[in-house]
């Protein structure tokens, strides 16, 4: 057999491509990517569950294995949505309450799941008993003057709200705490501080901690929002996002961000993803209100599907649903409806965000002297956002009154 | 407790967000095709793991193989479809998905003639705290009705016109044309690595219908259950052919006597691989001369149409003395080295 010059240039060539391509996939195959972000986040929860799920089995009775295992529930739902996670929180933290000896249990972390679930009646009960225990640190502490401070927030209880985000900071100075000191005074006329305090947040993060400047970031990003910035928030959610990769949440708020500035297209991109990855009703609702702008027939779909989720969830843990569902059928449904839920949920939590809710409810229902009573005194209190102005105008010009809100102010 | 795990306690405890008990979805397309109806069941990773008894939130993708026998059993245990009231047996077809997108997962059974009417029933998630709901969405393809039941209960859905399209000749020509054209590039590069070895029509033609004649046989006998190759096995010595062929033709360089049986026992290979492309529209009894019939047809067709290709492409310099060396050589070289490195990816992973 004679091989010429080009075949056996040829073979060279082949050798060489062969060779390279083998060299490849078992380089690929050896050392993988290292991606830190979410999936890695999750994977460290899942081991955490799996660990508690271990010991929990090997000691039924133990009520603080189980418990252990009920906060691990909790904290990979917090950070993955995950709506199995809370159920199966809430039913190891009834098992330890039933293994645990007198007054022992998982008091604390009732409270916070209590919280998780928006079932504010509930914590200070729970809270309570945290506080008649000798054996606390100062994270316990910070955590039950945390959950105070949130629900005074959720009450409306501005002053006392930030008092206890103060005193959680200081008995535990991390930049999460410091974050969420700074989210409460930016939208209550603390601006100025709340900067300062979230450079703090950020000077305090470590790149081997990727999930707490990430939220750091979101936080960020959320108070601008909130503040109408949508700019920074498009630009800070965008920055959380690239800290923790994959992260949903981060990429929700980049959504939310694009639909108040316009880029419809790239909203719905991102809703549509969130929603094959998150089934979340709220992204449904989302979806729905940016094919409406460009005149998609498919949002009604969406609006059909996101009113099923609701109507389970509302039968299932009503408290959790309001806020959402509230909003889904003010924007899309029945108004009675919107403002039953609305009133409930004032009922729970009487702070600026129901209350707003409330008076927008009403005003869809043509109540409007309730709408402007609400809203007057909605402007009275220390809750300083752009909503607020814009709905007190919306008000007063459906009751074609002279009155001139916070918004209009020079 | 992880590093990561242990950060997140310190952050996650901090978190002001609140969560509601959201339902858990299960999303149920039903697609029917003549006798065959085939439900494709879409749901979290979580979701799909629970009802396993696996707490993990999360599936690798790289072990999806490993769950699928455990997933294949508790979705047939748990979904249960019935045309006109009369019990349809269901089987496992696929899985995919995970890490945190959906898990999609297939079942499949035969329709009776003439139904009407499917009820799918989906008790998969029986045993969650009793504060989870579970919502079935059950829809045909085809067809804009939605229902939506409680996990346990019955979705009824009718069939018509519209929903119920029997797969004709045609249909399944479509499919192996398609699997060669665009989906098949390593059935293309096989194809142009007999086409590179003679620049003549005859040898090519012979060529093409030893590889036909046994695809034909290997694909008739996976089709109708007589045989059964795992794609672990299937798929690397596909890759495997391509390099064999494409280095032959660098080698020897002219039709040796053994490349038809070459040929020939790469079809059998092939053959195996086009069977899972057609596993798709496979009918759960009798009337296998049709499908078979047609995906071969639409192979085949595939298959002219890269040769027709390349004929054109190398018209104006297939008869030239340096067709070989600067062109059939160094285009076999590339065919080998891309079949080499399939094959290793297939075997390492």
């Amino acid at each position: 057999m004679r091989i010429g010059p080009w075949s056996l240039l040829g073979l060279v060539a082949l050798g060489t491509a062969g060779i390279g391509g083998a060299l490849l996939a078992l380089s690929s195959r050896s050392t993988p990517a290292h991606r830190p972000g979410y999936a890695e986040a999750v994977r460290g929860l899942d081991d955490w569950v799996d660990v508690n799920v271990g010991r929990s089995r090997r000691d039924p009775r133990s009520w603080l294995a189980l418990a252990n295992l009920g906060e691990a529930y909790r904290q990979r739902a917090l950070l993955t949505g995950d709506e199995l996670d809370l159920g199966r929180a809430e039913r190891s933290l009834e098992d330890a309450f039933i293994a645990a000896p007198g007054a022992a249990g998982p008091w604390l972390a009732r409270a916070k799941l209590s919280a998780t679930l928006h079932r504010w009646n509930e914590i200070e009960r729970d809270l309570a008993h945290v506080d008649a225990t000798t054996m606390v640190d100062d994270a316990d502490l910070a955590g039950a003057e945390g959950l105070r401070a949130e629900r005074a927030f959720q009450r409306g209880d501005y002053a006392r709200a930030i008092a206890g985000y103060r005193r959680a900071a200081e008995l535990d100075p991390g930049p999460a705490r410091l974050a969420t000191l700074a989210s409460g005074l930016a939208v209550t006329g603390g601006g100025t501080e709340a900067e300062i305090l979230f450079s703090r947040a950020e000077a305090a993060c470590t790149p081997a901690d990727p999930v707490t400047a990430a939220w750091v970031e979101l936080e960020r990003a959320n108070t601008a929002f909130e503040l109408e910035h949508f700019d920074e928030a498009l630009t800070r959610a965008t920055h959380a996002e690239q800290l923790l990769p994959g992260w949903w949440r981060a990429r929700g708020r980049i959504a939310d961000a694009r639909a108040a500035l316009g880029q419809h297209d790239a909203a719905i991109t991102d809703y549509r993803g969130l929603i094959a990855r998150t089934q979340r009703a709220e992204y449904m609702d989302a979806l729905a209100r940016e094919l409406r702008v460009a005149g998609d027939p498919e949002a009604d779909r969406w609006i059909a599907r996101a009113g099923t989720i609701y109507d389970a969830q509302l039968a299932t843990d009503p408290e959790a649903a309001w806020a959402h569902a509230f909003q889904h059928f003010l924007d899309f449904g029945d108004p009675q409806r919107a403002l039953d839920l609305a009133e409930r949920d004032h009922a729970l939590r009487p702070g600026g965000e129901t209350t707003l809710r409330l008076a927008l409810a009403d005003l869809r229902a043509s109540r409007l002297a309730d709408a402007r009573t609400l809203v007057d005194a909605l402007e009275a209190t220390p809750w300083d956002v752009p909503r607020v102005g814009r709905a007190a105008r919306l008000i007063h010009a459906a009751g074609g009154g002279n009155g001139i809100a916070r918004g209009d102010a020079p | 407790m992880t590093h990561v795990a242990r950060l997140l306690v310190l952050l996650l405890a901090l978190f002001g967000a609140a969560y509601g008990h959201d339902p858990v979805l299960i999303d149920a397309e039903i697609t029917v095709d003549g006798t065959r109806v085939v439900v494709h069941l879409a749901m979290k990773p979580s979701a799909a793991l629970a009802g396993i008894g696996d707490h993990r939130s999360q599936v690798d993708p790289a072990e999806l193989d490993s769950l699928a026998p455990r997933l294949a059993a508790w979705l047939k245990a748990g979904a249960r479809l019935t045309a006109d009231g009369v019990a349809v047996p269901m089987e496992w077809m696929d899985l995919e998905g995970g890490s945190d997108t959906p898990l999609a997962m297939r079942l499949s059974g035969a329709l009776p003639e003439g139904a009407h009417r499917l009820a799918l029933t989906l008790s998969l998630l029986r045993d969650l705290p009793a504060t989870i709901s579970v919502i079935d969405t059950v829809h045909l393809a085809g067809s804009p009705a939605l229902a939506t039941v409680r996990d346990g209960e019955e979705a009824t859905l009718a069939l018509d016109a519209t929903t119920r399209s029997a797969p004709t000749l045609l249909t399944y020509a479509r499919l192996g044309f398609l699997h060669i054209l665009p989906e098949g590039l390593d059935h293309i590069l096989f194809v142009l690595g007999l086409f590179l070895l003679s620049p003549r029509l005859k040898p090519l033609l012979w060529q093409i219908t030893a590889f036909t004649a046994a695809h034909s046989l290997t694909l008739g006998l996976a089709i109708s259950g007589a045989i059964s190759a795992p794609p672990r096995i299937v798929e690397p010595l596909i890759a495997a052919s391509i390099a064999a062929v494409a280095i032959e033709n660098i080698v020897i360089g002219r039709l040796a006597p053994w490349r038809w049986a070459v040929v020939f026992g790469f079809g059998l290979v092939h053959g195996l691989g086009f069977a899972a492309g057609l596993a798709e529209l496979r009918p759960s009894s009798g009337g296998l001369a049709a499908p078979l019939i047609g995906f071969n047809l639409g192979v085949e067709g595939g298959q002219l149409t890269v040769v027709a290709c390349a004929a054109a492409v190398t018209a104006w310099c297939r008869s030239r003395d340096w067709y070989r060396p600067r062109v059939a050589v160094p285009a076999s070289a590339m065919i080998a080295a891309t079949g080499l490195f399939w094959a290793g990816q297939r075997v390492l992973g």
